[in-house]
């Protein structure tokens, strides 16, 4: 990347400070849905894998913030820790589950973990999950209240996150993950634990998207099951599509497009969904023009 | 019945514009921010409040305290994470005077702490979560709907005491069909009623026969439903199809039975009682002159919703009446609208001020075919009701 | 013991119109590698453009005639839309756009209908109780059965028997080996979709009666839609038709005794079905 082209995204990552208000308000969800849409093209870059279940990882990591800081905002030292070690947890015994799987079977079971998870969380224990009321009265950490210091604190650790990405893709160990997407047959061949590293990308992609679910429910001040649905899963992986599922800012830039069409196109018309649908729709046949034309320049040269 | 919000909100200002031209020099317009699902599954209780509210308005010529009405639509859609982030933007992007809407539930919890803590006017319009009355409750907070427990408690003993006293139960598995169930269950069992067989069907559900034959093996003496929307539609059908319409007197809230759903369901629904806090026959001027006025409007029977609207839009003005349009004192104009009491389409409407809540009359109505058209008539009024907070 | 049969019923009638709408999921993802995620918008708009052809004609069963070819004429307009995006590694690119599209019907089936809760009544034929044996049972279910076995069965044949059939059958087995034999593969896709398109259409009315239409309904019938080719192993319509009866009677039976967590069993049997076979039931070997 460009040295402008960093100076741009900073200006633009200060720009909500000056406002405050509403584009603070986007500008924090937006860092959040960015971790998670992040981790969920980090595990498509490193082993090929596309996941509908990245809400469980993503909610999940918002709920175990609201359970565990709701009575005392000093418990967030805990929560942040607990909620990465269970990502990390749950994607490896999923990924372990799941290893066999591929493409549309591995979407789909993805889906099914997660869905199961939003209904244990919506219908069987209301009690402590709030049902489909969900939990309000999440604190954020001391120190950070000032909405402008909790979005700056967000804001670091998304650069720090997608700094390492960018480092460990140039890693041996990046390179190793880079071709387990392409061959894994082939790497397999040479004699690495091909099912090692495909548990790792996994785990540190659900560390991710939970890091991104406690970021959001701080931000919000309460969690809701839909922080777990399919839904959420599918707008996480739209964003991580429509950024780029190799680049490593893809989900940063998936995830802010987003928003800001949602939030700009829903307050002009009831039938956004529509344009977003025609937005994808195109946006798509964009990038397929756009690669013939790559392919046949390859080709003629 | 589908217009740009920014369409609508340029019509609101022009007629304002044009009233007051020539009078005198204009005020600043009055911001109303309404928060309502405009897509998704809850659309239109959306548009019903909106119609309801628009007709309000435009009764008192679009002008509240001397200033003209400007509203600002927001889309809650269905998720809370986007009602949260749409007050968010009315309130720090628009500035507007006050805020109303909210459908669900979830998302008036969710918007709660919000309000409360920015210390902004908040008249929730439909959402009925106990809570919001109860442990939630916040001084800038009122609610001119129903809660739960409001519209569900007074039947069980009425059932009871004129229908029956064995009772099986059957409710949508959501926090407000068991808010609705254990509310109905509380007095019923205090009644000296027995409940038979209790199930809870998950939201979105397509078939009942199973839930039914298993109320039918309970041998109730009524049936007490708690369904909503599309899943109240079927659950309607499959009464009848069962053979269960007309031996087994189906009891419910009027939710289950809303005109939208009765004109889905036609004549299965036929007969079934429920509570609720308005009915489209409810026999009193306000209420006649109201369901004309819409049906005028709209081209359109008014819901409970559009009643609803109506009604916020009526609290609204007065409070901002009773200030001659100076809202800058929030407390002001809190207490302002602790004190409004009128008469509307559901008869005396006023706030509870330890709660915020409208205390209301609560009536039985049942599903009747007058003249070829089937509504909800009422049977019998439970009184007023207070929502102990 | 007459309320497992009632149970088992249910079931069935579910399974059937679950059928209908997986077969033509499959079938494209079978033909084309095309995941059509606007399914599920396919079965509302045949429900929703049925309970206009009988606001307007009256009569239930000439509806039921005419929503499929209504549909027909739809699909052949949006699959030349889909088809820009055919193609084999295009898999991200179909998810994106299929979804894409799934917005664009959903937010216009709202545009023209409305958002209230619409319903189709039951056609006055068969608006009665049967008697069969010790149980007594509404009709139409029963019509719902005999239409998915009639379906199914048409299907079965003409993938068998006709020329059509045996280029579906080709492309969808071996589509570089097809294509290399002359199978104009691109075509049988187009007839292949629309055959889908038509078939969720269908569903989406002759369920209406009993799924009554509402916003949401698409996205909704387009995840079990998914569970159910996913469960059978994709692009077999025997596959279909398995997954459909299995999912229809787990939801039947779940509703009946753990209603609360019926929606949980189907996404817990789906799981347990791809862990072990991780392909389908029947993936692998069509």
């Amino acid at each position: 990347m460009r040295w402008w082209a960093l100076v741009g995204m900073g200006v633009l990552a200060f720009l909500p400070l000056l406002s405050r208000g509403y584009p603070l308000h986007l500008a924090t969800e937006v860092v959040a849905w960015a971790l998670a849409a992040t981790s969920l093209a980090f595990l498509f870059r490193t082993t090929g894998l596309v996941s509908l279940g990245h809400a469980a990882f993503f909610g999940g990591g918002a709920y175990v913030a609201a359970l565990i800081t709701r009575a005392d905002p000093g418990r967030w030292i805990l929560a942040l820790p607990l909620a990465l070690v269970l990502g990390f947890g749950v994607a490896l015994v999923l990924g372990f589950l799941a290893l066999r799987s591929h493409g549309i079977f591995f979407l789909m079971l993805t889906l099914a973990f997660s869905q199961l998870l939003y209904i244990l969380v919506k219908q069987g224990f209301p009690q402590l999950t709030g049902g489909d009321d969900g939990l309000p009265g999440v604190p954020k950490p001391l120190g950070l209240e000032d909405p402008a210091f909790y979005y700056l604190a967000g804001i670091s650790v998304l650069t720090l996150v997608l700094l390492a990405y960018r480092a460990l893709l140039a890693s041996p160990l990046g390179q190793i993950l880079d071709a387990l997407r392409m061959n894994e047959a082939r790497l397999g061949v040479l004699g690495y634990d091909t099912r090692f590293y495909k548990l790792l990308a996994f785990g540190l992609s659900g560390a991710l998207g939970a890091l991104g679910g406690v970021f959001l429910a701080g931000h919000r001040g309460f969690v809701h099951p839909h922080d777990l649905a399919w839904t959420t899963s599918g707008l996480l992986l739209v964003m991580a599509v429509v950024g780029g599922m190799r680049s490593v800012a893809g989900g940063l830039w998936g995830a802010a497009i987003l928003i800001a069409l949602e939030a700009v196109l829903s307050s002009y018309t009831d039938l956004w969904n529509l344009f977003v649908g025609l937005f994808l729709m195109g946006s798509v046949v964009y990038a397929l023009k756009g690669r013939r034309g790559e392919s046949r320049a390859g080709a003629s040269g | 019945m589908n217009y740009s919000r920014r369409r609508l909100i340029k019509q609101g200002a022009a007629l304002g514009l044009g009233f007051f031209l020539g009078t005198r020099a204009q005020r600043e317009a009055l911001r109303i921010g309404v928060v309502l699902p405009y897509s998704g599954v809850y659309a239109q209780l959306g548009e019903d409040i909106t119609n309801g509210m628009l007709l309000y308005f435009e009764e008192v010529r679009n002008q509240a305290g001397g200033r003209p009405i400007q509203l600002v639509r927001e889309d809650e859609t269905a998720d809370p994470a986007v009602a949260l982030r749409k007050v968010t933007k009315l309130v720090e992007q628009d500035r507007v005077d006050l805020l109303t809407g909210l459908v669900s539930t979830a998302a008036a919890y969710a918007v709660r702490d919000y309000v409360h803590n920015t210390k902004n006017i908040l008249i929730v319009s439909n959402a009925g979560g106990n809570a919001l009355t109860r442990e939630r409750k916040s001084p800038y907070i009122f609610r001119t709907s129903f809660t739960s427990w409001q519209v569900s408690f007074p039947l069980g003993r009425w059932v009871a005491e004129r229908i029956g006293k064995r009772v099986a139960i059957v409710a949508a598995d959501y926090a407000f069909g068991r808010e609705s169930a254990a509310a109905f269950k509380e007095s019923f069992l205090a009644a000296g009623g027995q409940i038979v067989d209790e199930v809870y069907t998950p939201l979105g559900s397509t078939d009942f026969s199973a839930a039914l034959t298993r109320l039918v093996r309970a041998r109730p003496q009524a049936v007490f439903g708690f369904l909503a929307g599309s899943d109240a539609v079927i659950f309607l059908k499959q009464y009848a199809q069962f053979g269960l319409k007309g031996s087994v007197p189906l009891t419910t809230t009027g939710f289950t039975v809303e005109e939208d759903v009765i004109r889905a369901v036609g004549r299965d629904a036929e007969g079934a009682y429920s509570s609720l806090h308005w009915a489209v026959r409810l026999a009193i001027p306000e209420n006649q002159r109201f369901v004309q006025a819409y049906r005028r409007r709209f081209n359109r029977t008014p819901s409970v919703y559009s009643m609803q609207g109506y009604d916020t839009a009526r609290v609204i003005v007065e409070g901002v009446n009773a200030l001659q349009g100076d809202l800058a004192n929030k407390d002001r104009l809190v207490e302002a609208l602790e004190g409004i009491r009128f008469r509307g389409p559901r008869g005396l409407f006023e706030f509870d001020p330890k709660t915020h809540q409208v205390v209301q009359n609560i009536y039985v109505r049942q599903v009747r075919d007058v003249g070829g058209e089937l509504a909800n008539a009422v049977v019998a009024d439970l009184g007023r009701v207070r929502d102990p907070g | 013991m007459d309320f497992y049969l009632l149970v088992l019923l249910n079931g069935l009638a579910y399974a059937a119109l679950l059928f209908l709408l997986a077969s033509g999921l499959s079938l494209v993802y079978g033909v084309g590698r095309v995941l059509h995620l606007a399914h599920g918008g396919f079965y509302m708009l045949g429900g929703y453009i049925g309970y206009t052809l009988v606001q307007r004609l009256g009569d239930f069963w000439l509806a039921l005639a005419l929503v499929p070819l209504c549909a027909l004429v739809v699909g052949w307009v949006v699959e030349r839309l889909v088809s820009l995006v055919y193609g084999p590694g295009r898999a991200l690119e179909q998810v994106l756009f299929t979804f894409g599209l799934a917005f664009v019907i959903s937010d216009l089936t709202r545009f023209f209908w409305g958002a209230q809760v619409l319903g189709v009544a039951v056609p006055s034929s068969l608006n009665r109780p049967v008697v069969l044996g010790p149980l007594v049972y509404p009709a139409y279910p029963l019509f719902l059965i005999g239409m998915g076995v009639l379906v199914a069965l048409g299907l079965w044949a003409s993938l068998r028997f006709t020329p059509f059939g045996l280029q579906v059958r080709a492309a969808a087995g071996h589509p570089s080996m097809a294509e290399a034999l002359g199978v104009p593969t691109r075509k049988v896709l187009q007839r292949t979709y629309l055959l889908g398109v038509a078939l969720a259409a269908l569903a989406g009315f002759a369920g209406a009666p009993r799924i009554a239409l509402a916003p949401g309904l698409d996205f909704t019938m387009l995840i079990l839609g998914l569970i159910v080719v996913v469960l059978g192993g994709l692009g077999s319509v025997t596959g279909a038709l398995y997954g459909a009866l299995l999912v229809g009677l787990v939801d039947s039976f779940g509703k009946a005794f753990l209603p609360q967590f019926s929606q949980a069993l189907i996404f817990l049997i789906m799981a347990l079905v791809l862990i072990f076979r991780p392909e389908g039931l029947l993936g692998g070997k069509r």
